[in-house]
């Protein structure tokens, strides 16, 4: 699972285009939006579509994408739990 | 006699007042911004291309701000947040651009990701950007104001239209200043593709050799221009007479044309102090420049600006960015000369550009 969120990490700088942030930076368990890495609308959209081309996911609900993006823990679990790739 | 066509197609602004203009700021393949002047090493170009010497955005822009700007963005916003603060003003009373393809690497990757994932669910980012009016709308969020905001896409008569709208709303007195300007990028794969349709040189040239080449094709370039224009003239650089643009002229219709514009504004070929024209080393176009070239009178200098910044729809910004500090300054840059006059006191400049033999615009400038 480790290495798994290190991946999901990574894929995350790059979509997002996060120049120089490395994977430590980024607290597992501290809020991606608002908060903690300072992620916004646009950034959700982007994050959605990583989802859907890496793994296969397609979240169509906004409240299901609020929890789904909590947190580093929260995505890769469910990524983990629903992934079709 | 100038043909009922090319009449419908030119747009006369001798109804419009002059302008001012306040500030002028480049950003091109020459570090025109550091100074805010032409420097004397100047850059050449690399397999027929100048491209962007890029500012130090970090001074601008944080990384989470940088992160999601395409390159033609951040060359946009920091020309037109210094052209603002060299005016003095944070807040104008319209911004205008003009631009003759926008952001080209977004647009690239945006078709290119329609491609790739079969028209699936794409990135926004690319998208945002590649719109021509993104840029227009960050400069009026990063400045909070919204007012007048329009981008025009005209290819060569892109930065014109920008112009021109912005002394119609002078004359109209709906502003009494505008942040007017242009953009332009080239990228790799829009380079290959116009140099298929015979726009570039096919052997490499030297900037300094590329107005004797005597050969079809120029260099590509890419510019951001952008000027605070008002309707008075208190810490003015330059005045803007008037513009006229012309379609597909003959090359009697442009003497004819522009000798008109030149009466309408109270003067005559010999009252012009300096020629500064748009010559891109492509022989197919010369006749148009030797054309206008043989008008002025001995004492005038020529001046030409293409081998500096490179061919590209909105390049008569970089000309008109040189001709306000000319106007400023009264010096004129050696390294633009192809012919020196003897004119000292320079009243009354003229630029005479054209786009590949199409679009043709005349702009008058004086102090």
């Amino acid at each position: 699972m480790e290495d798994f969120k290190r991946t999901l990490k990574l894929q995350i700088i790059e979509a997002l285009n996060l120049q120089g942030m490395q994977p430590e930076e980024i607290d597992d368990s501290a809020p991606l939006f608002g908060e903690g890495l300072g992620l916004d609308s646009i950034d959700s959209l982007e994050m959605i579509v990583l989802m859907e081309r890496n793994y296969g996911i397609k979240i169509e609900d906004p409240r299901e994408g609020r929890r789904v993006f909590e947190s580093i823990n929260m995505m890769a679990e469910y990524i983990q739990t629903n992934r079709k790739k | 006699m100038v043909s009922e066509e090319t009449m419908q197609a030119f747009y006369s602004a001798n109804m419009i007042k002059p302008v001012y203009i306040r500030s002028a700021r480049a950003i091109c393949a020459q570090d025109t911004f550091t100074g805010n002047c032409l420097p004397k090493e100047l850059t050449d170009a690399v397999n027929n291309a100048l491209s962007y010497n890029h500012p130090d955005y970090s001074r601008y822009f944080s990384i989470m701000q940088l992160r999601r700007m395409g390159r033609l963005t951040k060359t946009g916003m920091v020309a037109a947040i210094e052209c603002l603060r060299d005016a003095g003003i944070s807040h104008p009373d319209a911004i205008i651009t003009g631009t003759g393809k926008g952001s080209m690497s977004d647009t690239e990757k945006f078709m290119g990701n329609i491609r790739e994932f079969h028209e699936g669910t794409l990135n926004p980012t690319p998208f945002i950007q590649s719109t021509y009016n993104s840029l227009n709308g960050l400069i009026g969020l990063h400045h909070g104001t919204s007012c007048y905001n329009t981008t025009y896409v005209h290819r060569g008569f892109s930065l014109e239209h920008s112009l021109l709208d912005a002394m119609l709303l002078f004359s109209e007195g709906r502003a009494k200043n505008a942040l007017a300007g242009s953009f332009e990028e080239m990228t790799p794969e829009h380079f290959i593709i116009k140099k298929k349709l015979g726009y570039w040189k096919e052997a490499p040239v030297s900037c300094m050799d590329l107005l004797r080449s005597g050969t079809s094709g120029s260099i590509s370039g890419e510019g951001t221009f952008f000027f605070l224009l008002q309707d008075s003239e208190s810490n003015a650089m330059a005045r803007l007479d008037g513009i006229r643009i012309l379609f597909e002229p003959t090359l009697q219709e442009l003497t004819v044309e522009a000798g008109r514009f030149l009466k309408e504004h109270g003067l005559a070929w010999a009252d012009i102090d300096i020629l500064l024209s748009g010559e891109n080393g492509d022989i197919r176009f010369g006749d148009y420049y030797k054309t206008i070239s043989a008008e002025i009178p001995e004492r005038a200098h020529h001046l030409a600006f293409k081998h500096v910044c490179g061919e590209f729809d909105t390049a008569a910004g970089f000309a008109l960015w040189q001709a306000a500090h000319i106007l400023e300054r009264q010096e004129v840059p050696d390294v633009l000369q192809l012919r020196k006059g003897t004119a000292g006191n320079i009243r009354h400049l003229l630029i005479y550009n054209n786009y590949y033999g199409k679009q043709h615009a005349f702009y008058l400038l004086g102090v």
